[in-house]
């Protein structure tokens, strides 16, 4: 069945219709919160929120737009209002982080300097990223995490795809100014 | 290895990742919950109020904690009595 028959037919009362939904678009969801949270955790809980609140705006849907277009709004704006009302949990989720590392990765022949210069480089490249505008980061996690073409962009963030190539840009010039520094590590 | 391939190996790892299993479950087992309407504000209202009736109420049981003694002492020293003072004073003329 199509997306609209299960949107029909949970507008119609049958919420078990919503399942198949959330079941096709649970990774597209989730990548987008990762994208934003880069952590799993997080990304997982808010992806229940996220459809959860797409199942109780689903007779707002208009069906103007692609069920994938109108997702990936309510996501973005979930994530962004997520980031901005709750505190990250950065420190102790990189501490974390290491640490499950190590005791994963003990029997890697990694030594444990590599692992934690590699982590170090994850959380700058995680800084970089988070310290983008929210207008390009959205445009860069749009992109870079769901791989969708700047027109599909311009759909979900609601400007023009000339508005898209120069977000994206300005995120890569002020990535690449940031991390600067890794090159050659 | 530049930058761009930095970037572009982490974002190849976060993508990598996948939500837990049994997630749409979970999602569904949500839905048919009753939905439980609180308002954060509310909340926030009425802890700050009941904190200020705790306080206000502490501070007006302890200010019904009166005495009402009214005695005052006083003491008046004669500083004369304590010192010869004229003494004193004829030496430093002297």
């Amino acid at each position: 069945m199509t997306d609209s028959g299960y949107i029909q037919a949970v507008c119609e009362g049958d919420s078990n219709s919503f399942q198949p939904l959330v079941e096709r678009y649970q990774q597209l969801v989730f990548r987008t919160a990762m994208g934003f949270l880069h952590h799993q955790e997080d990304a997982e809980d808010l992806t229940q929120e996220i459809f959860i609140k797409a199942f109780q705006s689903i007779r707002n849907y208009s069906g103007e737009a692609a069920f994938s277009t109108w997702l990936y709004r309510i996501t973005v704006n979930h994530c962004l209002n997520h980031l901005r009302s709750k505190k990250r949990r950065e420190l102790l989720s990189f501490a974390e982080d290491i640490f499950l590392q190590l005791i994963n990765k003990a029997d890697d022949n990694n030594e444990p300097d590599k692992l934690l210069e590699e982590d170090e480089r994850d959380q700058q490249i995680r800084s970089a990223i988070d310290s983008l505008s929210t207008k390009q980061r959205t445009a860069f996690i749009l992109s870079k995490y769901e791989d969708l073409p700047q027109k599909e962009i311009a759909r979900i963030m609601e400007i023009s795809e000339g508005a898209v190539e120069q977000h994206l840009q300005r995120a890569k010039q002020k990535l690449q100014k940031k991390l600067a520094h890794l090159v050659g590590k | 290895m530049n930058t761009e391939n930095h970037i572009d190996e982490y974002i190849r790892k976060e993508k990598a990742l996948k939500p837990a299993p049994f997630l749409s479950t979970r999602v569904m087992a949500r839905l048919e919950q009753p939905e439980q309407k609180h308002s954060s504000l509310w909340r926030t209202v009425i802890i700050v109020t009941s904190f200020a009736l705790v306080m206000s109420t502490g501070i007006g049981i302890g200010s019904l904690y009166k005495t009402n003694d009214n005695n005052v002492t006083a003491l008046n020293i004669n500083d004369n009595q304590i010192l010869n003072r004229t003494f004193i004073n004829s030496l430093a003329y002297e």
